[in-house]
């Protein structure tokens, strides 16, 4: 920030011309929408070309209205696709953990089990049982508290094929498109 | 609805791009060119755009 140089103006002028094709885009707000909380989670591995860590991101939807969201660099470098999801997963149990306990502060207790949908399913098995094998053994201890949740049965995590996640590729979290599959997933 | 279409408005009008061509993207798909030292004039207006962000 102290010196800019051309290509990095250059760069924020891309993201103002992005601006410019999606102001009008915006959370859409539904009367009578169901007080159930589900979140989405996704990562993509070794997303980022200078260090090779991976990208998280997680949505989650209270009925049928996003209420919090997030896409940020995870702070190790994984290992594999299952390990990159995970920390996503355990980031996104956090979240929804946080908004399950807000919600039952404000006297409005989520109806059901709180889902996560995750589209790796190496992550999923990972989140129901200890599958301590060799890839995996370095995860590190804290990502693992979202096995404890799963076990209090505080959370269900269930699989999700990627093309299922409309709303959360829409939300254009954390992957590159070309003009026809992004056009796709707006409609 | 809940949108930002006003306040989207008003940071590209402050940073004259209001009739800009619009993309479908907010990132190229190519990498940006760190190496590159040649320095933007204006640093000052460079942090108000992008503190407006």
């Amino acid at each position: 920030m102290h010196a800019p140089t051309e290509s990095r103006l250059a760069a924020v002028k891309r993201i103002l011309r992005y601006l410019k094709g999606t102001s009008s885009y915006g959370i859409h707000l539904t009367r009578g929408s169901s007080l159930s909380l589900h979140g989405f989670t996704d990562a993509d591995w070794v997303g980022s070309v200078d260090d090779r860590k991976s990208t998280s991101g997680y949505i989650v939807f209270l009925g049928t209205t996003p209420v919090s969201w997030k896409s940020g660099k995870q702070r190790t470098v994984a290992h594999s696709s299952a390990e990159a999801e995970y920390k996503a997963l355990a980031d996104g149990t956090a979240e929804v953990l946080w908004l399950h306990y807000l919600l039952t502060n404000l006297c409005f207790s989520p109806s059901s089990v709180t889902t996560i949908w995750c589209n790796n399913l190496g992550a999923t098995y990972l989140s129901a049982n200890s599958i301590f094998h060799a890839r995996t053994k370095h995860v590190e201890v804290d990502y693992h508290f979202v096995r404890d949740r799963v076990a209090k049965k505080e959370i269900q995590i269930r699989f999700i094929s990627s093309k299922e996640i409309k709303y959360f590729n829409a939300m254009n979290v954390n992957k590159k498109f070309n003009n026809s599959r992004l056009k796709n997933l707006y409609s | 609805m809940l949108s930002q279409h006003k306040y989207v408005l008003d940071i590209l009008c402050r940073a004259s791009m209001s009739s800009c061509k619009p993309v479908d993207t907010p990132v190229s798909v190519s990498k940006l060119d760190l190496s590159s030292t040649v320095l933007f004039s204006d640093p000052t207006r460079f942090r108000q755009i992008v503190g407006a962000l």
